[in-house]
């Protein structure tokens, strides 16, 4: 007996058996499992690399490498790979090209029989959000869900809506936001009107909330409108900067909208500067 | 910022980034309706004498994913009346520029 290599238990057909001996890991791969990475991203540029290693009946280690580029859009993108017989002794997952933010990108991994949409799931390994510096390491690492942790923060540039438009920023599809700060600014033309712009927000059909809405914006002006969780109104400052509070906490479903509504907004007012603060997670 | 890559939707004119500086992608949706002719105000009383006029904005755009083809590409839900390039420096300028000036 070799006395650097531990006894592995093994039948005759070269399976392990069940005499009680340590085997290196929990699960055996008979040579017919593939492992399969899932993916959902919101950034664009990244590519994933997975390694791990198998250690083979004949006490040979395999090293497995596989390149996985996430969708940008938050779709789910998989590939998978062939493993050999034996036992996996782990694996790792990291963002090798580009620089996602913590929260950008979520992976599963898992060991599947069967090809494509046929392909059946026989053990989940692990699950996480990735970085270039964090990695998902398997088995170890806790279990995350894609609307576990922190969220991705994202600092958003929302649209400039053409004169007359009120601002409506949507919620994507398969996210999930909690909103955080929201403001934009409002040049109003010079017809005699007093204008009163409140944030709203609706599920596509329901209104959620309404903040905002009781400071007058005569015509001809310049105002700064900032909303946030928490936040008290400012109170002996310029007086076109207005600060409003928001419900907090605020979590939006994919459609949800994030918009303006202006008693007596005129044709020729221009809604501008649009920048808000989010959490994201991905709702699969 | 001029990376930032405006466009404007020929359905509603609004201006927007295709992507954000952090890399992520921004899906622009048109809002459901502009001003035509705002509410008229009587300016002695501040009552409305006569109402805003609305009016849908045609062929709204929204891009946010229906679904992927066969190659895999995203699908938008409706692509509206298109995009046009923003070049006018000014109106990037202006995109770009802090609005703190109070």
């Amino acid at each position: 007996m070799d006395l650097l290599r531990p006894p592995i238990a093994r039948s005759l057909a070269g399976a392990p058996s069940a005499d009680g001996l340590h085997t290196p890991s929990g699960a055996y791969l008979t040579g017919e499992e593939q492992l399969r990475i899932t993916s959902i991203g919101n950034a664009s540029g990244i590519v994933l690399t997975l390694r791990g290693r198998v250690l083979r009946p004949n006490f040979d280690i395999a090293i497995t490498e596989l390149p996985h580029t996430p969708n940008s859009n938050r779709t789910v993108a998989t590939t998978t790979i062939a493993l050999s017989e034996g036992w996996p002794l782990g694996f790792t997952v990291r963002a090798s090209t580009g620089t996602p933010t913590s929260g950008a990108v979520w992976v599963l991994l898992e060991l599947v029989r069967g090809q494509g949409s046929a392909a059946v799931v026989v053990e989940t390994l692990g699950s996480g959000f990735v970085t270039a510096n964090v990695p998902l390491q398997v088995p170890g690492a806790a279990n995350c869900g894609p609307t576990d942790g922190a969220g991705c923060l994202r600092v958003i540039a929302g649209t400039s809506p053409g004169a007359g438009v009120e601002i409506s920023e949507t919620v994507p599809a398969n996210a999930r936001w909690q909103v955080l700060t929201f403001r934009y600014q409002l040049l109003t033309s010079a017809t005699v009107a007093n204008r009163q712009s409140a944030l709203l927000a609706d599920d596509g059909a329901v209104n959620l909330f309404y903040a905002g809405g009781d400071a007058v914006e005569a015509a001809s002006g310049t105002y700064l409108y900032s909303y946030g969780t928490g936040f008290a109104p400012i109170a002996g400052g310029p007086t076109n900067a207005l600060g409003r509070s928001l419900p907090s906490p605020i979590f939006l479903p994919a459609g949800a909208r994030l918009k303006t509504q202006t008693i007596n907004l005129q044709a020729g007012d221009q809604y501008s500067a649009v920048n808000y603060l989010v959490r994201e997670w991905f709702d699969l | 910022m001029a990376d930032l890559m405006l466009v404007s939707c020929v359905s509603c004119s609004g201006i927007y980034p295709r992507a954000q500086k952090d890399g992520t992608e921004y899906y622009h949706v048109c809002p459901a309706r502009r001003v035509v002719t705002g509410a008229v105000v009587d300016a002695q009383s501040g009552k409305v004498t006569a109402p805003a006029v609305y009016a849908a904005i045609d062929q709204p755009r929204n891009e946010n994913v229906a679904g992927l083809d066969a190659q895999r590409k995203a699908i938008i839900v409706a692509p509206g009346k298109g995009t046009l390039a923003v070049v006018d420096p000014a109106i990037i300028a202006a995109f770009t520029a802090p609005p703190e000036v109070l």
